[in-house]
């Protein structure tokens, strides 16, 4: 069984808690979006924030959000890979069991095929 | 001296009960939702509880309500009333969850209200009826019933089979 910790950005998108991999995000943009991946978790409230991501051949992209919640550590035991029952979409990647909440773990470059 | 009433009917009674002839049975929870009365069968079901904080999930069919952590597990929670083209149901404090699991599928489903378990006989099982569209395929027959009027029988392994399916193809 893997110990450990691991580092989540965690960010606001319509009400909703999101969570992704402090590795994929290269930085976060605090002016309006000019460009954003599109919508994939849903139109954003106001859409205020990016997260900043790399692709291939270290081209960004960017994922506009309402705002970041903050960096949170959290033991891995308190990951969750989806249900197999009913599929999400692709870039569901996962959730993070935080006491009563659950918050869905999002894979960023996913989010680029996602239709 | 002519035997006396009790002593006749104690000279042609049994000396235990006789068997009844078995009627079969099959024991079913009962639940309300929107407004229909259902029943699945009491072995898909795991557990009942209350509603926990609901995370909903983005790209997926509006039946699937979201996720909900439960004991340590992310269980899915499907809107029966969604998935039966029957209206949309609304979680409210009366609202409990059933987590169902059907071949190892975990799943869980939204009910208003908790009537119970109910054992039905076989015999009084009707099959669904026809002209009831896509709902049809999953429905295990219906119940008039006193108590409850009329109790659909839901084949929850089909359910969960089909948002699996339908989830999948988007």
């Amino acid at each position: 069984m893997m110990t450990g910790v691991i580092d989540l950005v965690v960010f606001e998108v319509n009400g909703t808690k999101y969570a992704v991999d402090l590795g994929q995000v290269r930085r976060i943009d605090i002016d309006e979006p000019t460009e954003s991946i599109g919508q994939p978790l849903g139109a954003p409230a106001r859409g205020h924030r990016a997260l900043v991501f790399s692709v291939e051949q270290n081209a960004e992209r960017r994922l506009a959000i309402d705002q970041v919640l903050g960096v949170s550590r959290v033991p891995i035991t308190s990951l969750r890979k989806m249900p197999t029952a009913v599929h999400a979409a692709p870039f569901s990647i996962g959730a993070w069991l935080d006491g009563e909440e659950t918050v869905l773990l999002v894979d960023l470059p996913s989010m680029i095929s996602a239709p | 001296m002519e035997p006396s009433l009790l002593q006749r009917a104690l000279a042609n009674a049994p000396e235990r009960a006789t068997a009844q002839a078995a009627r079969p049975d099959e024991e079913f929870f009962v639940f309300r939702t929107g407004d229909l009365t259902l029943g699945v069968r009491s072995e898909h079901v795991r557990e009942v509880t209350r509603m926990g904080p609901l995370t909903p999930l983005p790209r997926s069919p509006s039946f699937l309500m979201g996720v909900v952590g439960h004991r340590g597990e992310v269980v899915p929670l499907v809107d029966l009333l969604r998935f039966l083209g029957q209206g949309e149901s609304k979680a409210t404090a009366r609202s409990r969850l059933f987590i169902s699991d059907t071949g190892g599928q975990i799943v869980g489903f939204l009910a208003d209200h908790v009537i119970g378990l109910r054992r039905i006989f076989v015999a009084d099982k009707m099959p669904a009826p026809a002209g009831g569209g896509s709902t049809q395929e999953f429905l295990d027959g219906v119940v008039q019933s006193r108590e409850l009027g009329s109790l659909s029988l839901l084949h929850l392994p089909r359910i969960v089979q089909s948002a699996r399916q339908k989830s999948v193809v988007r």
